[in-house]
């Protein structure tokens, strides 16, 4: 009965002790799932947030060093040996990234930009990027290419060798396309504001066709042809006041500075100050019409376009020696450094050169004849990378002529080469404010630069940039080492 | 016996009064509060649920949507003209890849509620090649057809609205896009200007 009792007493006493220990084990339970849920709904919250903010940062790093890498090699050109460009945390605040980077064509390059947030996810950007010398390129920046006399189109057995830019639309006549018998080669082509409207079976044989996106589909294009539907922006120098005003100082400061040319790119002796001596003897005697200074040409001391300007005809001046001299039997033109022409500028015969140097002209220029470098060009790389003849400038041997209105190209000994070795007719690098005229049948090698290139009457003309002339063209053309830089189009992945 | 009897008693007694009364309301004490406290939490997770189902909600709606048409129409290198833009379709071209094939990209808002997107690759002639690489939905809950509201509004050089949609494939040098949906009874809205970055 006792041992009973206590029994009872002691299950009673164990089941109330066991009844609050299962509720509160049962309640530590229930919190724990409670908690435990919270916890890993916590963590899912975050883990998008963390993914929202990696994706963030790897797109800012990515875009952040493609920007970087571009801007580096606009401020030091490209140099192969710096990709893959890496950017660390340090540099760009948050993320990691990797810059490699792709020649397609010359002058083409595709970077891509490989960016990583913290936790390594990764954002990838490509950016096309030009980078063409100015004088690589034959330009028609304003008013387009034009071809007067057939109305607009692009016609005959003409040839263009080289980047070509060219505003509104590119079209091709009816007699143009066979091979080596003309058309377009090499490239690229960019048109700005148009496309290409040519026929079937006409020869457009360039790597890279560059057409405005808001424009047509182009028309007859090559399978090897790639279409890129982004054309740039040139921003393009001009013969203006300013620049006027600067060179017919620097041709002041040269008629009396002992020195033939320009030191950096000459590669002959100067020979100027040992056979002439002071620079008294400079004054005002090298040419019909000179003012005090030997290299400059006019009669008031202003840039206004007052002087009947100069005449490469039958009037010898000058001394080779010097920078500046024009022998009429041989028909040799020298010029080293700038030369200043208040007026316009016209050649009777067909010119040979020496030099480098530049003829400013406040005024048009008309060329009756060839104008070629003495010994003309030499053999070097055309833009398929392949070596041809007539190609490359020697550096002692490049005038450019920059003109505040027109250049006119009214005579030729021949042209109409059509193939890319062709023997020029003239050569150089011309930059005309206004436009640039061939009434010639013309084979240029270098550059034409100008808002409007217009062909008249004989129209089988002859285009072909030279490889080196960008590299030693002379000091004194608008927009000297310039680059044609453009990002031509923007991708994410 | 007795004095046994007695002491059993009164430990039972003061047993049942003291120790289990006091246990039962420390017990009951404690389970109200930790039940307050769970339900308290309960809910906050309920809330938080809601919250992030909400937000779920908007994203498949509105932010996802927008982002995908952002990506994309950012890099466009041209509006194509077939399809034609409406203020509820537009179709862009790309070159994600840079390797010169090009992508045509459509959106569309469809009176279904959804937001389309179909991806094709292109030849040179701007043609359509294969099967689409991207097809089906990117947004859900959109009102934008049925509130007659539109999806797109084509912007030119000077930000002005282009209003005739032929003029869209050569003007147009940025894009508004101005997404609606219902969302637990609620309308939303979201608006984004996106530049095109391979124009000049």
């Amino acid at each position: 009965m006792m041992t009973a009792a206590r029994r009872k007493i002691r299950v009673l006493a164990s089941d109330e002790s066991g009844f609050a220990l299962v509720i509160v084990i049962g309640l530590l339970a229930l919190l724990t799932v409670v908690t435990t849920g919270g916890f890993f709904l916590a963590q899912q919250t975050l883990h998008n947030s963390v993914i929202t903010k990696e994706e963030s940062q790897s797109f800012q790093s990515a875009n952040a060093a493609v920007d970087g890498a571009i801007a580096n090699i606009q401020y030091k050109g490209y140099d192969s040996a710096d990709f893959p460009m890496t950017f660390s945390v340090a540099d760009l605040g948050s993320g990691t990234a990797t810059v490699t980077v792709e020649e397609l064509t010359k002058g083409e390059y595709k970077l891509t930009s490989i960016g990583s947030g913290a936790k390594q996810s990764a954002e990838t950007i490509k950016v096309r990027l030009y980078m063409l010398d100015l004088y690589g390129m034959n330009i028609a920046y304003g008013s387009g290419f034009n071809q007067g006399a057939s109305s607009g189109k692009f016609n005959g057995n003409a040839s263009v060798y080289g980047p070509f830019y060219t505003k509104d639309d590119l079209r091709q006549g009816e007699n143009l396309g066979m091979a080596n018998s003309g058309g377009f080669g090499w490239g690229p082509i960019f048109i700005k504001n148009g496309t290409l409207d040519v026929k079937s079976g006409y020869l457009v044989d360039v790597k890279v066709l560059y057409v405005d996106p808001a424009m047509a589909d182009p028309k007859v294009v090559s399978s090897a042809t790639r279409v890129v539907r982004s054309v740039p922006t040139l921003t393009m120098p001009s013969v203006d006041a300013a620049y006027l005003d600067a060179r017919y100082e620097k041709a002041k400061s040269e008629s009396s500075d002992n020195i033939q040319g320009d030191p950096d790119v000459r590669t002959n002796t100067n020979t100027e100050v040992t056979t002439v001596g002071s620079p008294s003897t400079y004054t005002g005697s090298r040419s019909a019409g000179a003012g005090t200074y030997y290299k400059i040409i006019d009669n008031d001391g202003m840039v206004n376009k007052s002087s009947s300007g100069l005449t490469l005809g039958s009037a010898s001046f000058g001394n080779t020696n010097d920078d500046f001299a024009y022998n009429a039997s041989t028909r040799q033109l020298t010029v080293w450094g700038t030369v200043f022409i208040d007026g316009p500028l016209t050649t009777s015969n067909p010119v040979n050169y020496v030099g480098n140097g530049t003829l400013v002209v406040n005024g048009k220029v008309t060329l009756n004849g060839d104008f070629l470098p003495l010994d003309g060009l030499v053999a070097g790389e055309g833009g398929d990378g392949v070596t041809y003849a007539n190609q490359s400038f020697n550096p002692d041997r490049i005038i450019g002529i920059s003109s505040s209105s027109i250049i006119s190209l009214d005579n030729s000994s021949g042209g109409n080469a059509k193939n890319p070795d062709g023997a020029p007719t003239h050569a150089g690098a011309f930059f005309a404010n206004d436009k640039i005229v061939v009434n010639a049948k013309v084979l240029l090698c270098g550059s034409l630069i100008s808002q409007g290139i217009q062909v008249e009457g004989l129209n089988n003309m002859d285009l072909r940039t030279s490889a080196n002339l960008g590299k030693y063209v002379p000091r004194s053309m608008p927009g000297y080492g310039m680059l044609f830089q453009s990002i031509g189009a923007w991708s994410r992945r | 016996m007795r004095r046994w009897t007695s002491s059993v008693r009164n430990v039972l007694v003061r047993d049942d009064r003291g120790i289990s009364l006091a246990e039962l309301m420390i017990t009951i004490s404690l389970t109200l509060i930790v039940l307050a406290a769970a339900w308290a939490f309960a809910g906050a997770l309920r809330k938080g649920q809601d919250v992030s189902d909400r937000e779920a909600a908007l994203a498949n709606a509105l932010g996802n949507p927008v982002a995908r048409m952002q990506e994309i129409v950012l890099q466009n290198n041209a509006i194509d003209k077939n399809p034609a833009p409406t203020p509820w379709l537009v179709a862009v071209r790309t070159d994600q890849d840079l390797n010169d094939v090009l992508e045509q990209h459509t959106f569309a808002a469809t009176s279904a509620g959804t937001i389309t997107e179909l991806g094709y690759n292109l030849d040179s002639g701007g043609n359509r090649t294969g099967a689409p690489f991207v097809t089906g939905d990117i947004g859900t809950d959109n009102t934008n057809v049925g509130d007659g509201a539109p999806l797109f509004t084509y912007l030119d050089a000077a930000g002005a609205k282009i209003t005739n949609m032929d003029e869209v494939p050569t003007k147009a040098k940025a894009i508004r896009i101005s997404i609606r949906a219902t969302v637990a009874e609620r309308t939303l809205t979201d608006t984004s200007t996106v530049q095109f970055r391979n124009r000049d």
